[in-house]
């Protein structure tokens, strides 16, 4: 477990930036307790199937109920493309904590001027209390703008609804006056959508 | 007119849209990294269908799960049927314990002016 789970949160020092991301390709699996597995490297569709299949791989294995297995699935894939789409190479981290919630963990470079966007695009998605996300989600469907690469805002929104509030996002600094974007969502098994709970 | 049948992949749906018996189904998934490259084809098609082929019509969507860039074009294309001569009923197709995908068949069913009916399914089905 502590293979990944030192992935989880950073100590906010700068990190080495060529430290962080080879251009050659390095998978780590996690067997022990079936924790999860890393993924680091460049991220095309080839990373993007395989990462989506060990994850519903390890999802099946948990026998967790349908519902919960496609909203961890929807949450990954928006942050895999999101990977894909805006960086090109990264670290994809998926598994679960001691809680048993689910952990995805998406690390990528940015530039100034994408922390801002990026910071931007997450305020606005913070903005709405948890219980008005499926109002500020079917105003964004029906008026949102799309952009060439993105759904109009609805990812981080989704993000939230589909966690309930669990999205952390980090800006650690690492060389170059760049950022280390660290992206993670925790998803509750016992969660219903927008954060309420079983119990 | 023809009709328009693309084969399911990993990333995208199967598209069964069938303009003699007016019945369109979309089912698998919907998560294709370039979502409006491939719907673009789907609205041409209703485009054509719905000015050619006035009157009632069937959709079903069965879908598994869609990314947030899909749920735009499906937007569109539900836009496209209501906006159309067709008069389009839509079913939109759920598993039992899928309450993200009820949530999102009701939030359509909340926008577009169509008869929508959402139909729960059993997990084995």
């Amino acid at each position: 477990m502590a293979d990944i789970r030192r992935f989880f949160t950073s100590n906010g020092k700068s990190m080495s930036q060529t430290n962080f991301i080879s251009d050659s390709l390095h998978v780590g699996l996690c067997h022990d307790h079936g924790c999860g597995f890393q993924y680091e490297g460049a991220f095309g569709d080839v990373q993007f199937d395989f990462c989506l299949s060990w994850a519903e791989e390890m999802l099946a294995k948990h026998n967790e109920p349908v519902g919960i297995r496609k909203r961890v699935v929807r949450c990954l894939v928006e942050m895999l493309q999101n990977l894909q789409k805006h960086s090109g190479k990264g670290r994809a981290i998926f598994g679960f904590d001691e809680e048993r919630r689910w952990i995805l963990q998406t690390q990528n470079i940015v530039s100034v001027d994408e922390k801002s966007h990026l910071e931007n695009a997450l305020k606005s998605a913070e903005a709405p209390p948890l219980e008005d996300l499926r109002e500020e989600r079917l105003s964004k469907l029906v008026d949102g703008e799309r952009t060439a690469k993105g759904g109009a805002g609805l990812g981080f929104l989704d993000m939230r609804a589909c966690s309930g509030g669990q999205v952390q996002a980090e800006f650690i600094p690492c060389d170059q006056g760049q950022f280390i974007f660290v992206l993670t969502v925790r998803i509750h098994p016992q969660q219903h959508l927008h954060g309420r709970f079983d119990h | 007119m023809e009709d328009l049948i693309i084969e399911r992949t990993a990333k995208t749906p199967e598209v069964s849209f069938l303009a003699t018996e007016k019945k369109l189904t979309l089912a698998g998934r919907s998560i294709p990294e370039n979502s409006i490259q491939f719907y673009e084809g789907l609205l041409d098609w209703t485009n054509a269908f719905c000015a050619s082929s006035p009157g009632q019509a069937e959709v079903h969507i069965k879908l598994e799960y869609f990314n947030t860039s899909s749920s735009k074009c499906l937007m569109d294309l539900l836009k496209r049927l209501e906006q159309g001569d067709c008069e389009a009923e839509v079913y939109w197709y759920y598993e039992e314990e899928d309450e993200d995908m009820q949530e999102a068949g009701e939030d359509y069913a909340a926008i577009i002016q169509l008869p929508f009916k959402l139909v729960e399914t059993s997990v084995d089905d």
